[in-house]
């Protein structure tokens, strides 16, 4: 986790729970690619609403026809978070910041790169295929491919959400200026530093002279460090596990929740309280699902660039290895 | 529901204000202390409007009514038992959200919900439950209210047993409302419409005390 003020620091690790938010990457083939992005903070919640909506559909019924039939379709829930970050010193307020800047970056969907060979009018998948981008080629224009939204979001919050996937529908985050600003002062220090230069420097070896709270000036000219945000996120939870009563992974039990997990859905209670009867696990075997091999045979590919063809496979990394 | 000796649930039994609800579907019954915040009942006629050029009032055309209900309710959490069981108990209204799951195919069966405990929502039947058809359950924190947690711990836990509850924070007080549709009963047995008939009663397909506010089921 990244930096926190030390009482912020040391109750959270204690009692409280932060915000944790993972993105996973996956291939084309749907393979996890990589180490999923992580990041986490403790959030000072001002509000946690959660709502779940039943949809039925409504067909036209008899005229005069007292109730009409309804026949069910989904259930969709949706939370919305909003918290503070406040900060007592710079590097906690550039924390939160920090933090901010990925998960506004949650909201934007997945794009991929490709690039027009001006010759033959093809796409090429121009940065596996290592090009130094100051060189003179015939490529031309860079295109984006929109691939759709984010569905690859984790979002854990103590009890209240249980590391379930999430799509995020809203980002806001607003500056309390009236709380503060920490600003950038150049005031000689013993006299060879400015004073934010001289704090800056003190916080980067751990605060050593320095109490955390006084590092209130920094070394960015032009820049404020906000000593309060606000934040509110929305998102629509995408569970990758049956809901409901019954299903299959509970044959011939119908009255029991689907899950079969021994664990209180959809908010926890710890693992030692007893669960209800209806949430307890059952040992079944489930039907046999067709096994991924994680090292598949890359199979050879080729494009062409400016009349030459050019073969390449795509590891299990996903990167692209350009054959002789 | 939480019945300690000073719990909100004790309190509730004493006066006989139960909120409860039954899933159809499975039989599943969950129950809270009513401690109602608001509750709205609107029946709302469901019709088209026609304007022809030069006439004066408008044509309609009825359809049907429908009965939306909507109801706020706060669940309060006195002591860290009492929060644990609430929080099993709201888990179980959610999930009544939720379908019963075929096995062996994709198909998903909604439930009728029974809601019971509301004297505002009789509906004229000697059962004081109705069935309804909630469309939104929306959860709420109270923040203001204050939050109850097992740990107090000045430095992090050691035990395994101190460990084990570590993050584990309950709102003091957390807000529920509900939206629902209410099915509106009918009469479909010969004897009661015959007696219908035989009153001088309006002649309708529902119970004449329906919709009832008043009288006690």
């Amino acid at each position: 986790m990244s930096y926190h003020f030390e009482t912020v620091q040391k109750t959270g690790d204690n009692i409280y729970f932060p915000l944790e938010i993972s993105r996973v990457y996956v291939d084309p083939r749907n393979i996890v690619a990589r180490d999923p992005d992580n990041f986490k903070r403790y959030v000072f919640l001002t509000n946690f609403n959660e709502s779940f909506e039943s949809n039925w559909s409504n067909p036209p019924g008899a005229f005069g026809q007292l109730n009409p039939s309804y026949k069910y379709s989904q259930t969709n829930r949706r939370i919305e978070i909003t918290f503070k970050l406040p900060a007592r010193n710079v590097l906690d307020s550039k924390s939160n910041l920090d933090f901010c800047s990925k998960m506004a970056k949650l909201v934007y969907g997945n794009y991929s790169v490709q690039v027009e060979d001006a010759n033959q009018g093809n796409l090429v998948l121009l940065p596996q295929l290592g090009i130094d981008p100051t060189e003179r080629t015939t490529l031309g224009s860079v295109r984006y491919n929109f691939e759709g939204a984010l569905f690859n979001i984790r979002v854990n919050f103590g009890s209240l959400i249980q590391n379930e996937f999430a799509f995020f529908t809203n980002f806001s985050f607003t500056p309390n200026f009236d709380a503060g600003v920490f600003e950038y002062s150049n005031r000689p220090v013993q006299g060879q530093y400015g004073l934010g230069d001289y704090q800056d420097q003190l916080a980067a070896q751990g605060y050593g002279k320095l109490t955390d709270d006084a590092h209130v000036y920094h070394f960015d000219p032009g820049v404020v460090y906000p000593k309060e945000l606000e934040v509110s996120i929305s998102f629509t939870v995408l569970h990758d596990y049956p809901l409901g009563f019954g299903g299959p992974r509970r044959p011939g039990e119908s009255l029991k929740w689907a899950q079969n997990e021994n664990k209180d859905w959809p908010h926890g209670t710890p693992e030692s309280y007893p669960k209800l009867e209806y949430m307890s696990k059952d040992d079944i075997k489930l039907p046999n699902t067709p096994q991924i091999n994680p090292n598949p045979t890359p199979s050879p590919r080729h494009t062409t660039v400016s009349g030459s063809t050019v073969k390449y496979t795509i590891d299990s990394s996903g990167n692209i290895i350009i054959e002789d | 529901m939480f019945k300690g000796a000073t719990s909100a649930g004790a309190e509730a039994v004493g006066r006989g204000y139960r909120l409860i609800f039954v899933h159809q579907a499975t039989g599943h019954t969950v129950e809270f202390p009513a401690a109602i915040q608001s509750f709205t009942d609107v029946h709302a006629p469901e019709f088209s409007e026609r304007v022809f050029a030069g006439r004066m009032d408008p044509i309609y055309q009825q359809s049907a009514v429908s009965r939306n209900i909507e109801f706020t309710f706060v669940v309060a959490n006195g002591s860290v038992e009492e929060a644990r069981h609430n929080r099993q108990s709201v888990n179980l209204l959610i999930q009544m959200l939720y379908p019963q799951l075929q096995e062996g195919s994709d198909l998903a069966y909604g439930s009728y919900i029974n809601i019971k405990g509301l004297s505002f929502l009789n509906d004229g039947n000697d059962d004081p439950a109705v069935a309804c058809l909630i469309k939104n359950i929306n959860y709420s924190l109270e923040m203001d209210q204050g939050f109850i947690t097992p740990t107090r711990l000045a430095e992090p836990p050691t035990t395994s047993a101190a460990r084990a509850t570590q993050g584990e924070i309950y709102p003091i007080l957390l807000t529920i409302t509900i939206s629902a549709t209410a099915l509106i009963p009918t009469i479909h047995s010969f004897e009661e419409a015959d007696q219908l008939l035989n009153s001088e009663e309006w002649q309708q397909p529902y119970p004449p005390d329906y919709p009832n506010y008043y009288k006690k089921i």
